[in-house]
């Protein structure tokens, strides 16, 4: 039986740069969290105030007014394209009178503007192109807070530091730290392989119910007593208690409802990221830097709601008319049981970029005019999840990979990671404990702006996130 | 020739020449009309002129000019007739997708 599912090696360290921090202590963020989701789906933006130290803040001032729909701010913003259009809640801009009133009620509390912050309501927490157009203009090297309310169950943070040269994201505290906060529902292992609790985790946690589909429905604890039992490499109880146990029928699975729905990719060598010139404002991006990949294979779509079925019976119920949606609010322990459950895995980021841009020149799979063709995204997905396969795929055949859903991938998010990743398939697993990172997620969705859509647009969520615009899809690589 | 103080919130001050930055606030300028200002400030803080003003020395988009309390539109600036002792404050108005 094929042993799917090797990833390769990728659990070396990268440090973080130590001054790279701005100090959101966890008290601060919560009160920033719960004033934003009272106010919910209103935007909200302001400043963050310290008493001296620029990257100590100890509170925040919220505006009120927004007059983004006002006079020529409304055209101003509508020049951006359909989505500043079609949802007129998008933007903000601070009445010059409240503006007054906060600068005022800075100065009397003792304070100074150190930083900025605003929501979103249906994008990830990242910096686009006209936050960072309106950031600089205005508040040249203050940081900025974005918070996305995309799933506002699993409100997320992001500290950026923006100046003229370009945009980094910040850490929230000044600990140095290779982790990114853990997700509060991300679960502790239990499981501590070294002590030989590996197995027995594995057969309480790994057992399958009269129907042949897994009895613990705790997706997260299901993969990471997966990963501690194969980490613990004791080649007979990974035998019994996977191969012959939890996932029997895997490759039978992979034939029945995977195998049709594969395209064969050659890999080989690919440029992966960005020059520094063309960064602006993304992060992450840097440095561009060759990446040779061994021959894959990957669906041509996102999963669907229908094949996701086999596995969560949940999901069986679907309308038929989203039967051929991706799914979607899907953890990435739900994607990675999935694919493993089918024999497969999920793509990994360099996997994911080499499919995605499918040899071409430009920053899409086509030149910008043509994406609509290729991906259902703000400017034609009035908003919706969409049928996949229902825009034109790219050179490789493959659909979707622009727009629709944003979609998972195997590695763990470092901003610097590029410029210590290895050549040969690269993966980055993190370092030290699994499972307290953030994971990568790639290729916009139904409400992305056509720079989210980007090949090599980064982005990244806590392994426990979900919402209603993030899928996966699946990978494998091809037996030599 | 009068003087006029103009404050800045801290962020604008960073946009002062190191030699101005330990200066006290609010910044004085000999003039009389807000033309006045405009060349004093493109003379003296040419980064934070190239910030706040337009080419034709107006307040650019993003900020606005508050005297005595009252915030000024932007279409008036020009005009503005300035008394000695008038209080003016340059401030940013905030703006993102």
């Amino acid at each position: 039986m094929s042993k799917e599912v090797q990833y390769p090696s990728g659990r070396e360290s990268i440090p973080a740069a130590v001054d790279e921090w701005v100090g959101l202590t966890a008290d601060l963020q919560e009160r920033l969290v719960q004033t934003i989701l009272r106010r919910h789906p209103k935007k909200s933006f302001g400043y963050f105030i310290s008493r001296s130290d620029p990257r100590e803040p100890f509170d925040f001032v919220m505006f009120e007014a927004n007059i983004r729909n006002k006079g020529a701010w409304k055209a101003e913003f509508e020049a951006h394209g359909p989505y500043f259009v079609n949802n007129d809640d998008a933007g903000f801009v601070a009445a010059p009178e409240e503006a007054w009133r906060v600068q005022k009620e800075i100065w009397s509390r003792g304070g100074i503007e150190v930083g900025v912050f605003h929501s979103h309501q249906r994008h990830p927490a990242n910096f686009s192109g006209i936050d960072y157009e309106m950031h600089v203009k205005r508040v040249g090297n203050m940081f900025h807070v974005i918070v996305s309310m995309r799933n506002p169950e699993l409100p997320q943070v992001r500290a950026f530091g923006v100046s003229d040269r370009g945009v980094r994201e910040l850490r929230s505290s000044r600990v140095t730290s290779n982790e990114h906060e853990a997700s509060a529902s991300t679960p502790q292992m239990g499981v501590d392989a070294a002590k030989g609790d590996g197995i027995d985790a594995a057969r309480e946690y790994l057992q399958l119910d009269g129907n042949g589909l897994p009895r613990c429905k705790d997706a997260a604890r299901v993969v990471s007593v997966i990963d501690a039992l194969e980490r613990l490499g004791d080649a007979e109880a990974i035998q019994e208690l996977l191969w012959d146990g939890f996932l029997r029928g895997s490759e039978e699975r992979y034939r029945n409802y995977i195998e049709p729905l594969m395209v064969q990719l050659d890999g080989g060598r690919f440029q992966m990221g960005s020059e520094p010139d063309e960064g602006r404002h993304f992060c992450g991006e840097n440095p561009r830097h060759p990446v040779d990949l061994s021959p894959f294979a990957m669906s041509e779509t996102p999963v669907t709601n229908a094949l996701f079925g086999v596995l969560d019976p949940r999901r069986r119920d679907t309308l038929a008319s989203e039967r051929r949606n991706p799914v979607t609010n899907v953890t990435w322990f739900d994607a990675t049981l999935f694919a493993r459950w089918m024999g497969c895995r999920l793509p990994t980021e360099a996997e994911w970029e080499f499919a995605c841009g499918a040899e071409s020149e430009h920053e899409w799979c086509s030149d910008e005019s043509a994406l609509p063709t290729h991906a259902w995204f703000s400017d034609n997905a009035r908003g919706e999840l969409h049928d996949v396969g229902t825009r034109e795929p790219n050179a490789f055949g493959l659909f979707d990979l622009h727009g629709n859903v944003w979609e998972w991938s195997v590695d763990e998010y470092h901003q610097d990671y590029y410029s210590r990743s290895t050549t040969q398939n690269p993966v980055f697993s993190g370092a030290g404990q699994p499972f307290v990172g953030h994971k990568v997620t790639r290729g916009g969705c139904m409400h992305a702006l056509a720079e989210m859509c980007r090949t090599r647009f980064r982005l990244h969520e806590p392994a426990s996130f979900w919402a209603g615009d993030l899928g996966f899809r699946l990978a494998r690589g091809i037996p030599s | 020739m009068e003087t006029l103080k103009l404050s800045l919130p801290t962020h604008l001050t960073q946009t002062l020449p190191s030699k101005y930055q330990g200066d006290e606030q609010p910044l004085s300028f000999n003039a009389r009309r807000w033309s006045g200002i405009v060349e004093e400030m493109r003379e003296r803080y040419p980064e934070l002129a190239s910030r706040v003003l337009t080419d034709t020395g107006e307040v650019a988009g993003g900020f606005a000019l508050v005297v005595n309390d009252q915030v000024i539109a932007r279409s008036k600036v020009q005009s503005l007739e300035l008394e000695p002792n008038d209080e003016l404050f340059l401030i940013a108005t905030i703006a993102g997708g």
